[in-house]
């Protein structure tokens, strides 16, 4: 996995520390930090999320899988 | 500088980033409490919107509403700082739209601080005093990318993240500013690279080059002078080639008539905005300045600094985008009294005039000077609560009216609210001052008292004040008048007035006498039983 996929997720969760221990926490962010999360990875890496997809986010390691799926998809 | 270079982008960037502007906001700001009454989701928006309203100063904490196509619960009365309806108008088929509409213009004839609505997906009528937020430009910009019904089922709103922002921006830098604070009344702007592309003494007037951002830029000052903004020209140039550069160059949008004053020398830019502020008798808190060299904005800044400012770019299109949008330059209704303004501060020019060369009273009689009172008029509403909440300098208490408040002291029989209108053989200036007064007793309570800074200084000043206090003591049958008084940053004339005129009148209730001056103006006011009219 590219460094800055992990970088920028680890930047957005705003968990510091505690980061790697909520990385497969569903629950760590609100609905609506979700969206805005799949926004700015978006507006980051160029992608855009399908509905389907945009469903499974959750945990940040999520994201980061989503995010590394839709770059090698590209 | 940098907060000089961020303003401007955040006005005028076209490729702004969501993530760049999430939860941003100046800890220094003022902060509002926004109530926003919805039938779809205005996260989105609320998520960068601190970020635009942090250049007029604010921030905001927003409280919702439950998602209600019906809006059974809009309450007004909400204890807010503004509230913002929040309609996605396709949700309707036509008669319900209709009815909606219907509906909410009524529920916000009775509110107390300002609503906005914020419409989309059909044309939305606003009726005073709603005020809307005009999305059209941003439906035009965006066409097809203004809606992502890929996103609607996780944000709860049709609108695109890329359509939020751009909501999100001018909510943030236009319309709640608008509603919150008191516009700007001058926009004082340089030539050289910023009116044109070029420096006139080095290409002359033929060789300036005008781009489409200049004639854009240049199209929106004649708009915004149109409206009632002061539009002044701030230039180090020899005032000679400034003159013929705008009769040579009939393609400049700005014509002459367009400018309450030039400001063409070599003196320092801040002591020419120093003599523009005596000349139009506004603070330069008021004032916009727009330069492109920045050593100029930073002499400016140094000497004045509640000046608002503005970089003009290298790329003249984002600086008319940038005006476009700037905080304070926002009015939804341009009345009389705005078209007068320019031409009124011009003619106190010759009013100056006329007053060197004869004696106080021979002047006055020479202006034909004639002042109207009118009491509870139901077509000065509008212009009242607007003077309320423009009037910086000669104001008692900054009560700020809303519509609906300056209505109920119209109505009420214990209230009252007496304008003031003033006109002489120069230009007719129309409302100028006003007072809003409530009867306890046999006491007139002056609840505040407000009067334009074009009316101020013309040697009238208590037969504007004194003649309205009496006037609404006689109408409300009141024999003592008490004047509430609060000091502010800006309202030393009106501090200076006070003590000179009303001191008894703030300590206690007490009779005020005053006599209109007999023969130097004409005087029209209320009609009274002639057993109870005192003068």
């Amino acid at each position: 996995m590219p460094h800055n996929v992990l970088t920028f997720v680890e930047a957005r969760a705003g968990l510091g520390e505690k980061f790697k221990a909520h990385y497969e926490d569903a629950e760590v962010w609100s609905s609506f930090d979700r969206i805005e999360h799949a926004l700015a990875a978006e507006e980051e890496f160029g992608i855009q999320f399908t509905p389907e997809e945009l469903t499974d986010l959750g945990s940040p390691k999520s994201f980061v899988d989503a995010i590394q799926a839709k770059l090698n998809e590209n | 500088m940098d907060k000089l270079l961020e303003i401007h982008k955040l006005t005028s960037s076209q490729s702004l980033r969501r993530s760049d502007l999430i939860d941003r906001a100046d800890a220094q700001a003022r902060n509002l409490k926004i109530d926003v009454v919805r039938n779809h989701s205005f996260e989105l928006v609320a998520a960068t919107i601190n970020s635009f309203l942090a250049v007029a100063g604010l921030k905001a904490d927003f409280s919702y509403s439950d998602y209600d196509d019906a809006f059974a619960n809009a309450d007004f009365a909400a204890d807010a700082d503004a509230h913002i309806i929040w309609v996605d108008l396709e949700r309707y088929d036509e008669k319900g739209r209709k009815h909606i509409i219907a509906r909410l213009n009524e529920l916000s004839q009775n509110a107390v601080k300002p609503v906005i609505v914020a419409p989309v997906g059909a044309n939305f009528e606003a009726e005073d005093p709603l005020v809307k937020a005009d999305f059209s430009s941003i439906m035009d910009h965006l066409g097809g990318k203004f809606f992502d019904e890929r996103l609607a089922s996780f944000t709860g709103t049709r609108c695109s993240p890329a359509a939020c922002m751009e909501m999100s921006r001018l909510l943030g830098l236009c319309t709640i500013p608008a509603v919150i604070l008191p516009g700007l009344k001058a926009i004082v702007v340089d030539l050289d690279n910023t009116l044109y592309k070029g420096v006139l003494g080095e290409d002359g007037a033929a060789g300036v080059i005008l781009e489409p951002g200049h004639i854009a830029l240049q199209q929106k000052l004649t708009e915004l002078a149109r409206q009632g903004f002061f539009v002044c020209i701030a230039s180090k140039n020899e005032a000679e080639d400034v003159e013929k550069l705008f009769k040579v160059r009939g393609d400049f949008p700005l014509r002459p008539e367009h400018v309450t004053k030039f400001m063409v020398n070599w003196e320092s830019k801040s002591s020419n905005i120093q003599s523009l502020e005596k000349f139009l008798n506004i603070h330069h808190s008021a004032m916009l300045f727009i330069d492109d060299n920045m050593g100029e904005l930073f002499e400016v800044s140094n000497k004045l600094p509640d000046i608002k400012m503005l970089w003009a770019s290298p790329d003249s299109a984002s600086n008319a985008r940038s005006v476009g949008v700037y905080p304070g330059l926002l009015k939804s209704k341009v009345s009389a009294e705005d078209v007068a303004r320019s031409k009124d501060v011009q003619a106190n020019e010759e009013r100056r005039r006329l007053r060197e060369q004869m004696s106080p009273e021979a002047y006055l009689r020479s202006l034909e000077i004639k002042i109207s009172f009118q009491l509870n008029h139901p077509d000065q509403i509008t212009r009242v609560s607007e003077l309320s909440r423009k009037t910086n300098q000669f104001i008692f208490n900054y009560k700020r009216y809303s519509l609906a408040e300056v209505k109920a002291a119209a109505g009420n029989p214990s209230s009252c609210v007496m304008t003031v209108s003033m006109s002489d053989k120069l230009i007719d200036s129309g409302i100028i001052g006003c007072l809003v007064g409530h009867k306890h007793g046999d006491t007139l309570n002056v609840e505040d008292m407000f009067v334009s800074c074009r009316a101020l200084g013309r040697g009238l000043d208590e037969v504007v004040v004194l003649g309205a206090i009496k006037c609404a003591a006689d109408q409300l049958k009141c024999s003592k008048v008490q004047v509430a008084f609060q000091k502010g940053e800006r309202n030393g004339p009106a501090a200076d007035f006070v003590e000179n005129n009303l001191k008894a009148q703030t300590a206690a209730a007490s009779e005020l006498q005053y006599t209109f001056p007999q023969g130097i103006v004409e005087i029209s006011m209320p009609e009274l039983d002639v057993k109870e009219q005192s003068y």
